[in-house]
């Protein structure tokens, strides 16, 4: 719910902020308004709602360490992943559906540059960035975690002067190696891009 | 694909929901702006369906399995 009003909080200060004029549209109050809160939320909001309701999965938080649970463990932070490429795509959509919005009102004398000006588009750009920053935050924080708490769990660090704590080093940098808990060079660039996704979108529409 | 289809159809549903029954209207919806606008709603409405859908069919079975855990 939260998150639900972080989203739709621009669309509810931008009306009165801007003043837009009337345009020439039957039920042209409720008609942008549905379809923005209708792309909004039906986008990139069931995504921080599914990590949300995997993590109170009362199985999750006590994990065997079975080799199914590696597995099982692996392919489902690699999926979430994933996701915030297609949170990514439909929030460049949505901005640029913003943008194609305010020449339909300039276009039409509704509102005037000095009204609605390209840098507004740049503040709805960059808050929707920093919301995304969140959700990936949330994406990167929970699988991580819980790959460290079956690889503790799993082996924990010997005492340096024990001979087994050379094994135990090795054995551990494969099972880090395994569930893929070393952050790799193209997801951080892939971060990058999915955060400033929305900025970019501001600065190149698509006409 | 019938999910996308669908949800292109309601997004069209709602764009032209009483519209154009006026001359101003019917000018309107023929700009290129309001059709770039339509079009891209359009897609984003055709794009949501999957995109549930693959949320629903990848987390779910995981859900039920560290549930049986």
């Amino acid at each position: 719910m939260i998150l639900l009003a972080l989203y739709l909080f621009p669309i509810a200060i931008a009306a009165p902020i801007i003043q837009f004029k009337p345009l020439p549209l039957e039920y042209f109050k409720s008609k942008p308004l549905i379809i923005e809160t209708v792309v909004l939320t039906l986008g990139p909001l069931p995504y921080p709602w599914r990590i949300g309701d995997d993590r109170s999965a009362p199985g999750f938080q006590d994990q065997q360490g079975t080799p199914n649970d590696l597995q099982e463990i692996r392919s489902w932070s690699q999926d979430l992943e994933r996701f915030p490429g297609l949170c990514r795509s439909a929030q460049r959509l949505f901005i640029f559906a913003s943008a194609a919005l305010r020449q339909v009102y300039l276009a039409n004398d509704a509102v005037s540059e000095e009204q609605y000006p390209t840098s507004l588009l740049l503040v709805f750009g960059a808050y929707y960035s920093l919301l995304i920053a969140l959700i990936f935050a949330a994406c990167y924080t929970i699988p991580c975690s819980a790959r460290e708490r079956l690889l503790n769990g799993l082996l924990s660090f010997a005492c340096p002067w024990q001979r087994s704590m050379e094994q135990t080093y090795a054995k551990r940098k494969e099972l880090e190696d395994f569930l893929e808990l070393k952050i790799a060079p193209d997801a951080t660039t892939a971060a990058t891009i999915t955060l400033l996704a929305p900025l970019v979108s501001v600065s190149c529409p698509p006409w | 694909m019938l999910l996308s289809v669908l949800g292109a159809a309601a997004g069209l549903a709602i764009l032209f929901y009483g519209s154009p029954s006026s001359e101003k209207s019917r000018a309107l919806v023929g700009m290129p702006e309001f059709i770039t606008w339509v079009f891209i709603n359009d897609v984003l409405f055709a794009l949501y369906p999957i995109l549930l859908a693959l949320l629903w069919l990848r987390f779910r079975p995981r859900k039920e399995a560290f549930q049986k855990a």
